[in-house]
């Protein structure tokens, strides 16, 4: 095993800098992961309160508190900073602190690229932000930033395609580093097949990130061009053509479901098991079947263009090649179902949330099948129901696993216990809540309430009002969440090097909190 | 150059490889969608095939040459 930590360890820890310099220097993983998961919540909070105004605007018919080009603002400015501020640097955060712990590596491959990539972040976050006031205003053109709206936009829509710019760079620039540090730096005896799922799951989704991202960075920049250098690749005005923009957008945009989805399994398959006291039930399958994903998930994107006016014939590829995601998808369900059969299953928080995952996603998962039918997804365009769909993949589906992760680690991470019972209460709380805002939703859509308007006819007023409380009361909820986060750093029942008695893996041989260097001597793998 | 130094040598090698293909593959996604835009899809699908049928083998010939 290990070399346990020595003396010249922590000598070597007192020379670091101190206080912010300590932060903005850093190349050590878990102090990057650390900045990577605060980042994602503040950001978290950003993106929340902009979700929360919205549903106070929409709590009642009429105009009450924004008016109409800002709401478009924060719906648009809502799913960018969700998207590429929360949700991508949260899994990333996790990769930082975890990759290399559970694969035995002393750190990540390039700890400056590491930090690097983080700090390109914070100004990605404040031109977004900032963007609002900009002359004009933010973008208003929705998180996919289709043309010719987004052509024709302020130079609020420039700060954001800038923005757009860095989070890219820091994204592939973060993936590569987690590519190479699992591809070379995995510990003697860790053949590929023996890695855990969880990394299995960040190293396909890396790869996605590297092969998508620039195609999202390339559209932005024909964008741009299009704004002030008189080229007119989706101006139709010039020859060109709006359309291509939403094939190239979806391209990346498809794919990005998969890649806030995928590390959120990979989380899953590391927190059943344990709380099952039993291994992951089909382990090869589940490579195989995230494999699978990842390939179909990249050849569908124009499931998101029914309405835009394409061949029957790619109406029906694309409508095939969507639903046959639901098999790999369905393995990897059917093996968590597997995996908790006949265990010795114990429910505390991160399981919780595991079996609370299972729930909502496969809920947005078969609403998605529902969705991947042309003749009924040309019905529910634009309507809440895809609002209501999306949020349970991509909300609760990334979310729950994200606190299902937190609460299963952060002993870990910290030396503490989480105080059971207040999990529990933002368990269940999120859990009703959630279900409150967004079930609610997909009647609305099936009732024909389209999306991104800020007034509607009295007839959805009373779901509006159902979901707007749901809503407030997720969001209040998630303060708890931040209270016991801060609670368990500041102290409570110390944790055992191996937290869990059903835990496996590298990670738990060390002590908690974890040293700030681990596997300088690299374990061997059995 | 001990062994430890010489295994870690080699480590960082490897990696700083891994990491200038894939930014390689990013670069060629990223100008790659650009150019498909400008001088129609099938010319540049075929100039970035032909570029990673010859390409891609020159590029490990030489780079395993290198590493004898």
């Amino acid at each position: 095993m290990h070399t346990p930590l020595t003396l010249a360890d922590d000598a070597e820890r007192l020379d670091q800098p101190k206080g912010i310099l300590r932060w903005l220097t850093a190349t050590n993983h878990k102090d990057i992961g650390t900045l990577y998961l605060c980042f994602s919540f503040a950001m978290f909070l950003v993106g929340g309160l902009m979700a929360l105004t919205i549903r106070a605007e929409l709590f009642q018919p009429g105009l009450q508190i924004v008016q109409p080009e800002f709401f478009n603002e924060l719906t648009t400015l809502h799913g960018l900073i969700m998207v590429f501020g929360a949700f991508m640097p949260a899994f990333v955060g996790f990769a930082n602190w975890q990759l290399p712990m559970m694969i035995g590596a002393p750190d990540m491959a390039f700890p400056r690229l590491n930090n690097f990539s983080f700090w390109l972040l914070p100004p990605a976050a404040i031109l977004l932000v900032a963007s609002l006031f900009a002359p004009g205003g933010a973008t208003g053109a929705g998180w996919t930033l289709y043309p010719p709206l987004s052509v024709q936009m302020g130079p609020g829509m420039d700060m954001a395609i800038f923005a757009i710019h860095l989070l890219g760079v820091s994204s592939i620039v973060g993936s590569i580093n987690i590519v190479t540090t699992i591809l070379n730096m995995r510990a003697p005896g860790m053949t590929l097949m023996k890695m855990p799922m969880f990394v299995w799951t960040w190293l396909i989704t890396a790869y996605m990130i590297i092969f998508v991202m620039p195609v999202l960075a390339g559209a932005v920049t024909m964008l741009l061009t299009d704004r002030h250098f008189d080229t007119h690749f989706f101006n139709a005005a010039g020859g060109g053509d709006p359309a291509l923009f939403q094939h190239i957008f979806w391209f990346f945009g498809h794919p990005e479901v998969y890649i806030l989805i995928l590390p959120a399994f990979g989380i899953i398959s590391q927190v059943m098991p344990t709380f099952a006291r039993k291994p992951l039930f089909g382990y090869r399958s589940m490579v195989f079947a995230t494999f699978a994903i990842a390939i179909l998930g990249s050849t569908v994107w124009a499931h998101h263009m029914f309405t835009v006016g394409m061949p029957v014939g790619g109406q029906l590829f694309f409508m095939y090649a969507t639903l046959l995601i639901a098999v790999p998808t369905g393995i990897k369900v059917f093996s968590w179902i597997a995996t908790m059969w006949e265990g010795s299953l114990t429910f505390e928080t991160p399981m919780l949330f595991a079996v609370g995952f299972l729930f909502v996603f496969v809920i947005g998962g078969l609403t998605g099948v529902i969705l991947a039918i042309a003749p009924v997804d040309i019905q529910l365009h634009q309507t809440y129901y895809i609002v209501a769909h999306f949020h349970y993949t991509m909300v609760a589906g990334s979310l729950f696993a994200l606190f299902a992760g937190t609460y299963y680690w952060i002993p870990k991470w910290t030396g503490h216990m989480v105080d059971e019972t207040l999990g529990r209460w933002h368990f269940w709380l999120s859990m009703i809540f959630f279900n409150v805002t967004f079930f609610t939703m997909f009647f609305l859509g099936l009732a024909g309430m389209p999306r991104r308007i800020p007034d509607y006819p009295l007839q959805f007023a009373d779901l509006n009002m159902i979901a707007s409380i749901g809503a407030f009361g997720f969001g209040l909820t998630q303060l708890l969440f931040l209270y016991t986060v801060i609670k368990c750093i500041r102290g409570g029942e110390k944790a055992s090097a191996k937290v869990w008695d059903g835990a496996n893996g590298l990670e738990w041989t060390v002590p908690s909190p974890a040293p700030h260097h681990t596997f300088q001597t690299p374990p061997v793998v059995a | 150059m001990t062994e430890t130094n010489s295994t870690r040598a080699s480590q960082r090698a490897a990696s700083v490889r891994t990491a200038l293909t894939l930014a390689g593959v990013a670069l060629v996604f990223f100008i790659g969608i650009i150019l498909a835009q400008g001088f129609g899809p099938s010319m540049i699908g075929l100039g970035a095939l032909g570029v990673a049928i010859v390409g891609f083998p020159l590029a490990a010939i030489i780079g395993r040459g290198r590493a004898r």
